[in-house]
């Protein structure tokens, strides 16, 4: 007869199974420890961005005052930039008319007189009728407008009529693209 | 006693499995803690932060918008800002156009003729007035006039009447001399002279951020400080022309000047009367 102790088996399954529980219960302690503390830390962290939010909030609504506090000054210089665009637009849109006019009635010294002049600014150039007593002094206006100096500074110049008036005189027409300040 | 041995013993299986049962409840709870303190955390700390870095955008812009101004209020050069009225007025500028055209032909000695205008609503405050283009920036007076005398006098009220303000630009220019007859023959000349005022509406609002001047429009500040500042005071009360008392009524109440007229009446009347007698 044998005799077999089913005991001793027990004994030892249930003590295997004691360290597998314990071995698991220790997983889902470290699991629990470390979500708990990342849960802690998330719920930090939204409070910190609150926080943050909050703290922005009330630095607009100082920075809104103070902006509010300087509304002249801001509109001031508004208007100021504002006009300075327009008065930019409107000096592009002038033209070199003045100096135009001062180079012709002084290039040709007493060859020439200027008899007559028309500008309009939204045709943009300027028409010059030159008078010359006689033919030397009309040959020598021909050669300072073909001049290189005369041509540097305005190179689109058109000579469009010449006349003979009953007096003797030559009346030459000019025409005269000006540049804008664009 | 067979009934009872179906029955599943709790208190045994926890004396014996204690462990088990606490980790399964650990397992649990730490599900519900990734659940519903973790995970559905994530959408909310996303949203904070895309708030949070919205306002942080908006604050910088707001901390750089009071930067700028303060700097603007303590800039010294800030009375630019009212100087620029006089070169480009937010009114029509009749009045100083006038007086710029006196003072110019004052000091090339020139002689202004058929002088003709078309003002519109005089005085009217340009920046009320709804224009029928928005995008009008500014609006414009046209002068036609003459003006008469020696050719480089001329030039020279032509080269002096842009130089002040109110900025004006002549558009037309015809200038005639009948050296025909005279070689000392003064010109005449026709002008347009186009003086500019400003017409947009300004808007703002606090989020709007100031615009930067360009470097362009820097010159432009040096180049109008060197236009002359037209001279014209600002009127407030009607000038009387010292043409003294016309009807001698200065002082007198109704009544005084209703007597007054019966007693002049009535010796008028005593005046005609003997002679009708004596008729």
């Amino acid at each position: 007869m044998i005799n077999i102790n089913f005991l001793t088996n027990r004994v030892n399954q249930k003590g295997k199974q004691k360290e597998k529980d314990v071995k698991i219960f220790r997983i889902s302690t470290y699991v629990l420890i470390s979500l708990i503390v990342l849960m802690v830390a998330v719920f930090a962290f939204k409070l910190w961005n609150n926080l943050q939010i909050s703290n922005t909030d009330k630095k607009i609504k100082e920075y809104k005052a103070s902006i509010l506090g300087q509304e002249t000054t801001e509109i001031g210089y508004l208007i100021f930039v504002n006009k300075i665009k327009v008065i930019s637009e409107i000096y592009k849109k002038r033209s070199n008319k003045q100096e135009a006019m001062n180079y012709f009635a002084d290039v040709f010294g007493d060859k020439a007189e200027i008899a007559g002049m028309s500008y309009q600014e939204d045709q943009g150039g300027l028409i010059l009728q030159i008078d010359s007593s006689n033919v030397f002094d009309l040959q020598e206006v021909n050669n300072t407008l073909d001049s290189q100096a005369l041509r540097q500074e305005y190179e689109k110049l058109e000579k469009s009529v010449l006349t003979r008036t009953d007096t003797g005189n030559y009346k030459l027409t000019l025409k005269l693209e000006l540049k804008t300040n664009d | 006693m067979i009934e009872k041995k179906g029955e599943f013993n709790y208190k045994l299986f926890w004396n014996t499995r204690k462990e088990l049962v606490l980790a399964i409840l650990f397992f649990v709870i730490s599900a519900m803690i990734l659940f519903i303190g973790i995970i559905s955390q994530i959408a909310p700390i996303r949203a904070d932060l895309d708030q949070l870095k919205s306002h942080q955008a908006e604050l910088d812009k707001f901390a750089e918008k009071s930067a700028q101004l303060q700097q603007l209020a303590a800039d010294p050069n800030s009375n630019q800002f009212s100087a620029i009225d006089e070169v480009l007025p937010s009114h029509k500028p009749l009045l100083e156009i006038l007086s710029n055209l006196n003072a110019v032909a004052n000091n090339s000695e020139v002689i202004i003729k058929n002088f003709s205008l078309n003002p519109g609503e005089i005085a009217t405050d340009t920046t009320k007035v709804k224009k029928s283009s928005s995008d009008q920036k500014y609006d414009y007076l046209d002068l036609d006039f003459s003006v008469s005398g020696a050719l480089w006098k001329i030039q020279n009220f032509i080269n002096l009447i842009e130089q002040v303000t109110p900025i004006s630009t002549i558009t037309n220019i015809s200038i005639s001399r009948n050296i025909d007859e005279d070689k000392n023959a003064q010109a005449q000349a026709d002008l347009v002279l186009r003086t500019f005022y400003f017409t947009q509406p300004i808007k703002t609002t606090i989020t709007s951020p100031l615009p930067i001047i360009a470097a362009s429009e820097r010159k432009i500040i040096s180049s109008i400080n060197e236009l002359s500042p037209n001279n014209l005071e600002k009127q407030e009360n009607v000038i009387s022309g010292d043409r003294g008392n016309l009807f001698g009524i200065q002082n007198k109440t109704v009544e005084e000047l209703e007597q007054e007229l019966i007693q002049a009446t009535e010796s008028a009347e005593t005046a005609t009367e003997p002679t009708q007698i004596e008729q």
